[in-house]
């Protein structure tokens, strides 16, 4: 007999004799035992630990025991894994019932500003991807967290919740340095690229031939443009199939969008110094004073419209044209991320990490037949714009959101339930099955090294100092629902070609300052949009910072450094 | 000035005039009680009260039409001054048209008969059962997304009596369909198991339509959810 197990036996009926005679009685504890058993066995936290955490829920959750709370989440298989099993085992151990809806992240943000703007509870609680934090902040129709633990919330926060332990809370706090939203899940974009390829020695030799330095991972744009190239006209094809250097897609449609205003001027370097993002110029390209947005386009501070954004986007369309598959113009979202795992694909700068679990499966041809990946993912390169100090890439930090139109004691089962789901009993087993990571304690356990080389390089760059240049839009952008749409409808013009770089940023600088505007007239509680006087462009491009004049040269010599030192590089 | 030219300019103004004044809106919905039927030869029910006094309390002239939902949506999208309702918006149906929203909050859930045995908590609990639904519904539109199979048939109603007879497990059905349709036909030994999925139904109208007159509709509408106009006609069907 397994001697730990005879220690842990008798411990355990000891335990459960012993709560049967204390006066909060545990009535959940047995479920609890089961679920500790048969589904939370790795954790961070030791088995008494975690046994502490769910005696604390059970209690807690008496006042709320047979009640039925409705949540909503976007589509993805961590928010799968939460409605499907975690759900029940909340409720076997509370004896709340969780309905935990998943649908689209635009249904998501659609329905959390109908109950904002109706006032009328459709939810208990969202999981709101951060981006919306601006727009929270300033609606007042958020309920503080750093204050509802304190106040009418403290009998349900739970005293081992740790928020010190979360990486992603500088995404989900307001300028008056309250916390409004609390992390679920968090992916990033990166640079994804087939490892095996890059370390053939012929086509190492091949490359350096053409271009004069290693085929590596890409430092900058230069580089990335260079692969590319190398990989559709050059190579062509390989074992017998075609080969693309890039991929991307162009159609118009919502999800064109989450490109670009995820960070896609940020990693060309178009906004303002500043982590979690650029002050006073954001990536969206909104500058603002103080905690006042006060204009879009170059002529009122703002950067959208600017040299460094136009560039982005005529790198776009000009990637998209020549390197990647004939397509993929009329491509969405969904159907250019399947690609990738046909084997096709040589690199795509922009990559979602959500997509680790998908590409590792066995039949695909993307991976060897141990399950471990051909591919790797690294820190994406840096447009010429770029400067050190800035945010780079993209985190989604899916986060629990609660409105002031939720009926309390709702709002406080549905917190019970949002910090079971982030709890330290809970959230390891949860990275493992989504690979989306909330706490420093899980992303350095040791369980999570004996499983990295599963993952493609997820684990390592999580664990350098790299992830804090990946970071979700922030408080600059007053209104997200009410803008985001600019973004695909405006690059789209520009992806078929109806309208130049220049001309569809300059037409969306235009009007985002009229929506920011519109923002203004309809009124918001705290830093609404004033915006600046428009002067001469020639005022803002000459000052220090964003919006940046135009470079002179915007293609530097090529640089690529190994995956290890491209991690390094951040240090 | 040439004589041709005033003339010219004086049709201008006359159409102009005529077109405002001929604004009228034509609104379409399809046969789905209790949103939407026909009650002594009238349009009737909870979402066409909704609109109906939308576009009134707006001031813009209507007529209202109960069409098959294809016709609805094909000559929504091709004729200006038209709107179809109730419509779930989609990423694929978002560029499509001009949108105010929501006409109606609606829920989705899995009815069983009364003798079911098997707790239904997650949409995982009906993966391996025999779902019924009937084609173009949300119900099944939202459940073949997420990779479940179901049985379809042409229209809802008959989706109880196969319920009964065993030859579904589980029928896959809006809840205040699902209850306008038990209590009309008496029926007493089916049960909602678990509500699903919730859903924002708009108005959808023509691209043409001005943003001006969809501001103006997405105003009023705001109003009807704060002064309760809107839950008044909803308890109604409910």
């Amino acid at each position: 007999m397994d001697t730990r197990k005879i220690f842990v036996l008798p411990v355990f009926t000891l335990f459960l004799f012993c709560i049967s005679f204390s006066p909060n009685s545990l009535a959940g504890m047995a479920e609890a035992e089961q679920w500790l058993q048969s589904e939370f066995k790795d954790s961070t936290l030791t088995k008494d630990e975690q046994r502490k955490e769910m005696a604390w829920f059970i209690d807690a959750a008496k006042p709320f025991k047979g009640m039925t709370i409705r949540v909503v989440s976007e589509r993805i298989d961590t928010h799968w894994y939460e409605a499907n099993t975690l759900t029940k085992a909340f409720s076997d151990i509370t004896g709340i019932k969780v309905v935990h809806e998943i649908t689209g992240e635009d249904d998501v943000v659609k329905k959390i500003s109908t109950q904002m703007e109706l006032e009328h509870n459709i939810y208990d609680a969202y999981i709101n991807d951060s981006d919306l934090i601006g727009t929270h902040y300033r609606s007042g129709k958020v309920v503080a967290i750093s204050d509802f633990i304190k106040e009418e919330g403290k009998e349900v926060t739970l005293p081992t919740l740790d928020l010190d332990d979360f990486i992603g809370l500088s995404f989900t706090t307001g300028p008056d340095g309250k916390l409004y939203q609390l992390p679920d899940q968090q992916f990033a974009n990166l640079y994804w690229y087939r490892h095996d390829w890059f370390s053939r020695a012929d086509l190492q030799a091949k490359f350096k031939q053409i271009y004069g330095y290693e085929l590596n991972v890409p430092q900058n744009w230069s580089a990335y443009e260079d692969i590319a190239e190398f990989f559709t006209v050059h190579v062509k094809e390989l074992d017998g199939n075609k080969v693309y250097g890039h991929m991307d897609y162009g159609k118009k449609d919502p999800s064109l969008g989450w490109r670009f205003s995820d960070a896609w001027l940020s990693m060309a370097g178009a906004g303002d110094k500043g982590i979690p993002n650029g002050l006073p110029v954001d990536e969206w390209g909104i500058r603002v004073d103080g905690c006042v947005p006060v204009g879009a386009s170059v002529s009122r501070g703002g950067a959208l419209n600017g040299p460094a954004a136009v560039y982005s986007i005529r790198k776009f369309v000009e990637w998209l044209g020549q390197y990647a598959p004939p397509n993929s113009t009329a491509m969405n979202f969904s159907q250019a991320g399947a690609l990738p795992g046909q084997g096709n694909i040589a690199q795509q700068i922009f990559w979602y990490t959500a997509f680790t679990a998908a590409l590792t499966d066995p039949k695909l041809s993307v991976t060897n037949s141990d399950g471990t990946p051909k591919w790797r993912m690294a820190p994406s390169p840096r447009g010429p714009y770029w400067e050190k100090g800035m945010k780079l890439g993209y985190q989604d930090a899916g986060s629990w959101t609660f409105l002031t139109s939720t009926p309390i004691e709702r709002r406080k089962a549905a917190w019970l339930y949002a910090q079971f789901l982030v709890s330290k009993t809970v959230s390891l087993q949860k990275m493992l099955v989504g690979l989306t990571p909330i706490r420093n304690s899980d992303i350095n356990s040791k369980k999570m090294t004996e499983v990295a080389h599963k993952y493609g390089g997820l684990i390592e760059f999580y664990r350098s100092s790299a992830r804090v240049a990946w970071t979700p839009t922030g408080t600059n952008v007053p209104d997200y629902p009410s803008l985001a749409d600019l973004w695909w409808k405006n690059i789209a013009l520009a992806a078929n070609k109806e309208l130049t770089p220049q001309k569809a940023m300059d037409k969306m600088a235009g009007e985002m300052d009229e929506r920011l505007q519109n923002v203004a007239d309809k009124g918001q509680e705290r830093c609404v949009p004033k915006l600046n006087e428009a002067r001469d462009p020639e005022y803002w491009l000459s000052q220090p910072g964003a919006p940046k004049a135009k470079l002179a040269n915007e293609k530097p010599k090529g640089r690529t450094l190994s995956y290890e030192d491209s991690l390094k590089a951040w240090d | 000035m040439n004589i041709k030219i005033i003339l010219a300019s004086l049709c201008f103004i006359l159409m102009s005039l005529s077109s405002v004044q001929a604004a009228t809106f034509t609104l379409l919905t399809e046969e789905l009680p209790p949103y939407a039927m026909k009650v002594g030869g009238k349009p009737a029910g909870a979402t066409v009260e909704i609109v109906s006094k939308l576009f009134e309390r707006t001031g813009l002239d209507y007529n209202l039409r109960i069409v098959p939902w294809k016709r609805a949506y094909v000559t929504t999208l091709e004729e200006k001054n038209t709107c179809i309702f109730p419509v779930q918006r989609s990423q694929e149906r978002e560029v499509k048209f001009h949108w105010v929203s929501p006409i109606v909050i609606t829920q989705t859930g899995f009815y069983t008969r009364n003798d079911f045995d098997k707790n239904l908590s997650t949409l995982n609990d009906v993966e391996g059962l025999k779902i019924g639904s009937y084609k173009g519904s949300a119900a099944a539109e939202y459940l073949n997304s997420q990779g479940y199979k179901t049985s379809l048939i042409t229209r809802d109603a008959p989706n109880i009596q196969k319920l009964k007879a065993g030859r579904i497990d589980v029928w896959a059905a809006d809840t205040l369909t699902a209850v306008h349709m038990m209590k009309e036909r008496g029926i007493k030994d089916v049960k909602e198991s678990l509500v699903y999925f919730t859903t924002l139904r708009a108005l959808a109208c023509n691209l043409s339509t001005s943003s001006d007159t969809i501001d103006k509709l997405t105003v009023e509408l705001k109003k009807m959810y704060t002064d309760g106009s809107v839950e008044t006609i909803m308890k109604k069907y409910q």
